[in-house]
């Protein structure tokens, strides 16, 4: 660990720590009073209107990478790095439509895992849930992982302490609250992630003018403002890709696709993505200021904790220390619901134990809840500090699910055997370009070649699918 | 009389030894002299994205102060950092080839390190727009399927 790094005493760390645990089992608790069967656990009795719509989309986009690693792109990659981040807004301008879509085609239906399932049958529904559980599985345990070490270098509480407590403290609220407990502690961590990401700003430019930025950048790390800056430029749409494969795949954003009022999703997502886009922007900024403000980075991810405890000394330190763990609670509490109910949904009923009742499943949904929890806590225990690179690892495999997802919604002659050749001949180029080439790469030449296979088998071998039988099995 | 004379200029060379040894240790610890600190990057390294972390071992916290150069006799260098942290993130790198040395800072400043030479040499553009030109095509086609889909929905 960096010296620089600690900002508070491990007393006031640990104050702060269980205050923000109890409130939010409390609340948790609380808001989850009324779920009683599976549909109101996992889908809060698909009844959310728009406000708590918005703030909840926004909050689970807002990851513990956003606050974190929008400033790691600025400071690695400049201006280009900040709109490269700031693209994955487009994953939610663009699920707008398809939840409108996914509402209108499966007004009964619970997870994404359905979709394929009904849509492309059973083989491409294996491979689909083996992809999306890596991929969720890796982005919770990444998620925990993260909150460890940044709880232990923002106060020096020891990394065990922090990562179990903040897993254990959103098992707790997401197993007793279920999707009203994730979407009401979302409205509230989105409000104090807005709030704690705008005084930062502006508390930069009163420390340091855009001048000074400017000048100290472009003697010291003149790339950052280049407008051909090589790497950079690679990133923008492998970012962007990254972005819509993750939102359109997995069971987060589909299940809040069925949880939102009707007529409420489009909008919803909409104006989420506007809320979104400027956020990356604002934490780059942050990070582009270190060198006018002399604040050396021990390393990359660090630099957002460090601009802003420079910046607004204790206080700052404090508001970051709660916008952090705000920001991993919001979507480690997300995670662990939509995976739990894709597992429930999708193994549980549909394979187990088809008979359940829906107290049954809620119990079930529980249980996958506090499983999920124990084995991330599990994998995260040891400290293994290369896990993030498993969530960029991820990326051809969320890269290669866009086209099947896309097509399966809204061409009836895409076929099953072009979503399971693109899944897996997109994941393996992807994966291939990722070992040969780099991470900065790889999501794109998986979604080029899953999309040369969607579209070869959908013109040369056309299906004609059905879109009623989505709300007949469903029904 | 000469197995005694032995024993006495034994025993004041093993005084005065001693006396060295004691003398040695305290100007070591009043001149804070400090051990070497040491890279754990490799020697020479190339890169082609502009930005990469610089490591050294430093469990003790040890102030140390980072330079770096553009020619191997460092002159005119930069010191990039002073203080007590184990890594250092460049960033924003041009082409060319930078050095980097580093040491102890104590009251009495350490050795110089070995140079780690670091070349950057970025990616041809021509290859990173023709990924861009891709990856905008990919891009538009998602955004073209969905739109289309949602047109002919309504």
């Amino acid at each position: 660990m960096n010296h620089d790094a600690i900002f508070l005493s491990p007393s006031l760390g640990w104050f702060l720590l269980v205050i923000i645990s109890v409130i939010w089992i409390a609340l948790g608790t609380y808001w989850g009073r009324k779920n009683k069967q599976f549909e109101q656990h996992a889908l809060a009795g698909r009844n959310v209107g728009l406000t708590l719509a918005s703030a909840t989309a926004v909050a689970t986009w807002i990851t513990s990478n956003t606050t974190m690693l929008a400033p790691q792109f600025a400071l690695q990659m400049g201006i280009w790095g900040m709109l490269a981040y700031s693209t994955a807004a487009f994953g939610l301008f663009l699920f707008a439509p398809m939840a409108k879509r996914i509402r209108a085609l499966m007004p009964h239906g619970y997870t994404s895992g359905d979709f394929i399932r009904l849509r492309y049958g059973k083989k491409a529904w294996g491979i689909f849930l083996l992809f999306t559980l890596f991929y969720s599985l890796a982005w919770l345990v990444s998620m925990a992982m993260a909150g460890g070490i940044l709880l232990n270098a923002l106060s020096g509480i020891p990394y065990e302490y922090g990562m179990s407590i903040l897993l254990l403290v959103c098992v707790i609220y997401t197993m007793r609250g279920g999707l009203y407990a994730v979407i009401g502690t979302d409205f509230i961590q989105s409000l104090i992630i807005l709030a704690g990401i705008v005084i930062v700003g502006f508390a930069v430019l009163n420390h340091v003018s855009i001048e000074t930025i400017h000048t100290n950048l472009a003697a010291e790390k003149p790339m950052l403002l280049n407008i051909m800056f090589p790497v950079a430029i690679m990133v923008v749409f492998n970012n962007l890709l990254f972005g819509l494969g993750e939102v359109f795949h997995n069971n987060i954003w589909w299940s809040r696709a069925f949880a939102f009022r009707e007529g409420v999703g489009q909008k919803a997502f909409l104006i989420a993505g506007f809320i979104w886009l400027p956020i990356p922007v604002a934490a780059g900024f942050i990070a582009l200021a270190s060198g006018a403000l002399n604040v050396a980075v021990p390393s990359a991810d660090m630099v957002g904790p460090l601009v802003v405890a420079n910046v607004l000394g204790t206080a700052g330190a404090v508001a970051i220390f709660i916008v952090v763990f705000c920001s991993l609670a919001s979507s480690i509490d997300s995670l662990l619901a939509a995976t739990s109910d894709l597992i429930t949904e999708d193994i549980y009923r549909k394979i187990v134990y088809p008979k359940a009742s829906s107290e049954q499943l809620k119990k079930a949904a529980q249980i996958v809840t506090l499983l999920l929890g124990l084995v991330a806590w599990l994998v995260c225990l040891p400290r293994i500090g290369t896990l993030a690179t498993v969530l960029f690892f991820a990326g051809p495999l969320v890269g290669s699910m866009i086209w099947p997802i896309i097509t399966g919604l809204y061409w009836k002659h895409a076929t099953s055997s072009g979503a399971i050749c693109g899944m897996l001949l997109g994941s393996a180029l992807g994966l291939l370009a990722y070992f040969q080439i780099g991470w900065y790469i790889a999501t794109l030449v998986s979604a080029v070649a899953s999309m040369a296979c969607v579209i070869f088998f959908a013109y040369c071998y056309p299906d004609s699918y059905d879109w009623h039988r989505l709300k007949e099995q469903q029904a | 009389m000469h197995l005694f004379q032995t024993k006495v200029d034994l025993k004041k060379k093993s005084i005065s030894f001693g006396l060295f040894i004691a003398v040695f240790l305290f100007w070591q610890s009043c001149t804070g002299q400090a051990a070497a600190v040491v890279f754990m990057n490799d020697r020479h390294i190339t890169n082609n994205t502009g930005y990469m972390l610089l490591n050294w071992q430093n469990k003790e916290l040890t102030p140390v102060e980072l330079q770096q150069a553009a020619r191997y006799s460092f002159d005119n260098p930069i010191t990039l950092y002073k203080g007590k942290n184990s890594s250092f993130m460049l960033s924003g790198l041009a082409d060319g080839t930078y050095y980097y040395r580093i040491r102890a800072h104590q009251k009495q400043p350490g050795t110089w390190s070995d140079t780690v030479r670091l070349d950057v040499a970025h990616y041809s553009l021509a290859r990173v727009w023709l990924l861009f030109i891709a990856g905008a095509l990919v891009f538009l086609s998602v955004a073209w399927v969905i739109f289309r889909g949602a047109a002919d929905e309504s």
